[in-house]
């Protein structure tokens, strides 16, 4: 078991090893020179001197072999230098570190409200299938899994921020203070990240609840006199839940574009504004960055979520021992 | 069935917003033709946008391209995707080379993929299509590969397999056709999620040039003038709405499964009964009757054995009278229950009859008592688990309560079952099929275990079919058929169902040795299943192989025809030691051992006709036989050729399976429980059938089996497998053949 579990970190490791690669290679096809962006984007269309391009292109490394340049670009990753902005020149690190807490606070108040609604729900249609509840809760879950988050966001600002009134339809947080000190500003935000993220988790839990509901254990211990809570805390909730992690991790993992959706529909000080501003400026160093940094972070919830599993599923546990997974 | 009219009306009305819209569009969609953000006029039905243009005239050009580049990336996705998990569901070697990279893809969160792509690519429709594509991509492969994964087990993919056709045509002849209603069914979803993708990167301004009429960049663009002009944002962002949701409700494939409705129950059962049914009536979801009008009195302490045919609806009284039928079944009438003395607590305690099924796979057997033991207001601590463990013959030590399900035998899940069903003392006792799969020692046990119990005054009601083992613990006997209880009367030898004696056989002497297996032992992963097995089929001999489910029968009867590959040992045809893989045999040899799987509906492909089932080994092993004649030889009539096999009878499609196998012109026929899934009749047919082989072409038959009576009709060897290994191999002594 340890054996197995040593592996798949390991495993992830390399997962995250070849991204980087990947994102090294993918920004060294790329079509032109960074030297000559970051002079085009001064603004001095034209001809560009030569000697002002190779006094640029030495300065940013740019006339080093390529294989030097990923040695140094991922010792430098790897000891916290995440490389320097081509806009506007201040060192990557200070860029992503100014807002990530906001965007923290935000992607972990989601997860804290998302999960245990989605287990809910879940179990609560899939304890009476077919009936009146099952079928509001499950075409609810369908009808709003496909709408695009930044959608249910216009929706809600549009009715419960302009049309209630109730609630802020712009996250104002004050530089240095914390959006916990003013948690008005974060519950359309949750609220439009839930409704876009839960919707499949609670769609599976509710299906792999049903079939266990219908199947032969369940029955067996109902006709033994085992019900309630205890039946579903026991007897049902485990396996179901075990099943709906990998699309519970899948909703975790969506975080990452949600959270830059949503922060751009409320306009709530987050990295989002930064990072989208650096892809249309196509300021490699700091999506590069980020890219690694969103892929460690995808790769780390789906090996949570296998390794959750193992903690909740005997019968999973056993195919890792027995080899058959 | 849910009514699905709206979201289809609803889907129908964008798709012509969408096409129709840009040629009936008012105004220009990219000129100013008012002032910015004015409301609704009857010239502007839905007022102007941030610049001063016509909101619905943007509204009517902005879907085409947003569904353009959605499909062009499904297109992509798609023809990448198929022939990715084909390879890896039907090739198991190219299984981990495709499957690690789209596992890669699955954990990098989508907007990744669109951040790099928009950087490298530059922002603009390409990078929205590749990232659309790309996060598309994995899902299909992996459902594609499970798809297919299924379809590799199927009989009709094994036999392709089997006459070592080339994988490209056994996935697109076999394989496609079958997963085609599973792909399509999640197209739908893919196209939302698709759809999710492209909008959103265009909503971020990473798509189309912002001057563009596109919905999603409307929502983008007109945000700031939401409180003056809510329509420029909330009219592009419901047409986004609208058509996602309809997609997605029209492709749900959600079945409204509604769990079994129970028979009144009732507590006023005459005097002397426990259990008093009346009418008991129970119909499936289509209406058809599994059980009717069934009528049975038990008295306090007596036994009922419950006997018929497979079918004949002996498990549906038992769950009809223990309120345990499955999903979608309905039950009426009357179940009154009683305890004769009086007491408080449970009258019935129900044993299913699969324990391996019955038991929660998740929680220790301790785990499970306990429950059972709170629920019937018990102590449910370690000394009462073990007492109950104790009372049903188990070990009652701690480390044998710690245990899960599966580290138990079949004959210690019966007994975990039965202490489950004891507690809270029932006055009777309901067991189903309490001995099938059981190997004879446990059977002996389990009867004791019932014996002990009948002693202390539990009532007895046992489904069975081997109603002579259970004869001395019931004082009567109800015989089911066709779901009506025909009679109840007392337990006597004659109640016993005529068993047929044996047909008067051929004597067949004693034959030279066509199939030689030494030293075999086959698995999966780490799992053994078969282990050290050596096994002889002669010339015309037929071997019987019985054993429990799990014994690794099939395995070994996989590893004959080069479907698994063993991990060691030979397996020889007429001396020469066949390869480990059917594709690596010859011609000739592939033709020579042929198979016939358990589940006749699974065992030709659905999509073809008898004839073209029939042609695919006759083109390949070149054996002059003719489709009709073929169907002559098993029993069945020309005019099905051109009927589609599953339009076929369960037995007309075991008989078809046959007939194919036939075709390639086999010396040893491998049949791997084929009567399984028949009714007596056709299972004795396909019996005969193979008997009558037997003696017209000299035939060799292995038949792995469970039903005794059928391989005690039929082997002239039977060798009992368990736990992968040969036990025993005894000589079938049939009357008559010492004639």
């Amino acid at each position: 078991m340890i054996r197995y579990v040593l592996g798949r970190v390991g495993g992830a490791v390399l997962v995250l090893a070849v991204v980087t690669c990947l994102v090294f290679v993918l920004f060294e096809l790329l079509p032109g020179d960074a030297a000559v962006t970051v002079l085009n984007r001064g603004g001095a269309s034209g001809a560009i001197p030569p000697e002002q391009l190779a006094a640029l292109r030495h300065e940013l490394g740019l006339d080093r072999p390529a294989g030097e340049r990923f040695v140094s670009w991922v010792g430098g990753l790897l000891s916290g230098d995440l490389g320097t902005s081509l806009l506007s020149g201040r060192p990557v690190g200070d860029v992503l570190a100014s807002r990530i807490d906001n965007s923290l606070v935000l992607a972990l108040v989601t997860i804290v409200v998302m999960l245990p609604v989605a287990v809910v729900l879940g179990l609560w249609a899939g304890m009476r299938p077919g009936s009146r509840t099952d079928r509001a809760l499950s075409t609810a879950a369908v009808a709003i899994e496909a709408v695009p988050t930044f959608v249910v966001g216009i929706v809600l600002i549009a009715v419960v921020a302009l049309g209630w009134r109730l609630l802020p339809a712009v996250s104002l947080v004050p530089v240095g203070t914390s959006p916990l000190a003013r948690p008005a500003v974060l519950v359309l935000p949750v609220v439009c990240l839930v409704a876009a993220l839960a919707p499949h988790p609670v769609r599976i839990i509710r299906a792999r609840t049903a079939e266990l509901v219908a199947g032969e254990y369940v029955r067996t211990a109902r006709s033994h006199g085992v019900g309630g809570f205890r039946l579903v805390s026991r007897h049902i909730a485990p396996t179901a839940v075990a099943a709906a992690l990998q699309p519970m991790a899948g909703s975790v993992a969506g975080l990452v574009g949600g959270v830059a959706v949503v922060e751009t529909v409320f306009a709530y000080p987050g990295l989002a504004q930064e990072l989208i501003g650096a892809i249309s400026q196509r300021d490699f160093p700091i999506v590069a960055a980020s890219a690694i940094l969103m892929a460690g972070f995808g790769i780390a919830v789906y090996l949570a979520a296998d390794l959750l599993a193992l903690l909740l599923s005997p019968v999973a546990r056993r195919a890792v021992l027995t080899g058959q997974r | 069935m849910r009514t699905r009219r709206v979201p289809a009306i609803l889907a129908v009305l964008v798709l012509l917003v969408v096409v129709v819209g840009p040629f009936v569009a008012p105004w220009p969609p990219g000129e100013t033709v008012g002032r910015p953000f004015t409301g609704i006029s009857p010239e502007h039905l839905l007022g102007t946008d941030k610049l001063g243009r016509d909101v619905l005239s943007r509204l009517l050009h902005g879907g085409w391209r947003l569904l353009l580049i959605t499909t062009a990336a499904l297109a992509c996705a798609y023809t990448v995707a198929l022939p990715l998990g084909l390879l890896a569901g039907l090739r198991r070697r190219a299984d981990g080379w495709v499957m690690r990279p789209v596992d890669v893809l699955v954990v990098l969160p989508w907007f990744l993929l669109l951040a790099v792509l928009a950087t490298v690519a530059g922002r603009g429709a390409p990078a929205l299509l590749t990232a659309g594509a790309l996060a598309t991509l994995p899902w299909v492969v992996r459902l594609v590969r499970t798809a297919a994964l299924d379809e590799a087990s199927a009989g009709y993919v094994e036999a392709a397999v089997a006459r070592a056709e080339p994988w490209r045509r056994i996935a697109w002849r076999e394989v496609v056709p079958n997963i085609a209603p599973v792909v399509l069914a999640d197209a739908g979803m893919r196209l939302t999620a698709t759809l999710s993708v492209v909008t959103v990167g265009g909503y971020l301004g990473l798509g189309l040039p912002p001057d563009v009429p596109d919905w999603a960049l409307a929502v983008a663009t007109n945000q700031s003038g939401i409180t003056l002009q809510p329509w420029a944002v909330l009219a592009p962002a419901l047409m986004i709405v609208a058509l996602v949701v309809s997609v997605n409700l029209l492709v749900d494939a959600r079945s409204d499964g509604t769990l079994a409705t129970g028979a009144r129950r009732t507590g006023t059962a005459s005097d002397t009964a426990v259990v008093e049914v009346r009418g008991l009536t129970v119909a499936g979801a289509d209406g058809h009757l599994l059980l009717a009008e069934a009528d049975l009195t038990l008295r306090a302490g007596r036994g009922l054995a419950v006997v018929g045919a497979s079918g004949a609806g002996k498990s549906t009284l038992a769950r009809g009278i223990t309120a345990t039928l499955g999903p979608g079944l309905a039950a009426t009438g009357d179940v009154a229950l009683r305890r004769a003395d009086g007491a408080p607590g449970r009258v019935l305690g129900w044993v299913p009859q699969d324990p391996a099924l019955a038991l929660n796979p998740g929680l220790r057997i301790s785990a499970q008592l306990r429950d059972v033991l709170r629920a019937h207001h018990r102590r449910a601590d370690t000394a009462a688990v073990r007492a109950a463990l104790a009372e049903v013959g188990l070990p009652d030590d701690r480390a044998f309560s710690r245990r899960y399900p599966h580290a138990l035998s079949g004959g210690q899940q019966q007994r975990v079952l039965v202490a489950l069903a004891l507690v809270g003392g029932p006055a009777v006792l309901v067991l189903d099929e309490p001995t099938t799969g059981l190997d004879p020692a446990a059977v002996t046990g389990v009867l004791d275990l019932l014996r002990g119990l009948r002693a202390r005054g539990v009532g007895l009601i046992v489904v069975t079919h081997a109603l002579p083992l259970v004869l001395d613990l019931v004082d009567d006997v109800a015989v089911l058929d066709a779901g009506r209880v025909v009679s109840v009367g007392p337990a006597a030898p004659t109640t016993l169902p005529q068993v047929d004696d044996a047909l008067p056989r051929t004597v067949r002497p004693t034959t030279a040795p066509l199939l030689a297996v030494r030293g075999l032992a086959a698995g999966y992963g780490r799992a053994r299943v078969v282990a050290d097995v050596d096994l002889d089929v002669g010339v015309g001999e037929c071997v019987g192989v019985v054993g429990h489910s799990g014994s690794g029968k099939s395995t070994l009867a996989r590893c004959l025809v080069g479907l698994h590959p063993p991990d060691t040992g030979t397996i020889a045809l007429d001396g020469s030691v066949l390869a480990r893989r059917a594709g690596s045999r010859s011609r000739a040899q592939r033709g020579a051992v042929q198979f016939v799987v358990q589940n006749p509906a699974r065992s030709l492909n659905p999509r073809h006709t008898v004839g073209e089932e029939l042609r695919a080994p006759i083109r390949i092993f070149g054996t002059t036989d003719e489709p009709s004649e073929l169907l002559r030889r098993v029993g069945l009539g020309t005019e099905l050729l051109d009927r589609r096999t599953d339009r076929l009878s369960g037995g007309q499609q075991q008989r078809v399976a046959i007939a194919r196998a036939l075709a390639a012109g086999p010396r040893l026929l491998v049949c791997d429980e084929i009567t399984a899934s028949l009714d007596p009749h056709n299972r004795q047919a396909v019996i005969d059938l193979l008997d009558r082989l037997r003696d017209e072409a000299g035939l060799s038959i292995l038949f792995v089996s469970h039903d005794m009576e059928a391989v005690t009709g039929l082997a002239d060897r039977i060798v009992t497998v368990t736990g992968g290994t040969v036990v025993s191999v005894d000589e079938v002594v049939v009357a008559g053949r010492q004639a």
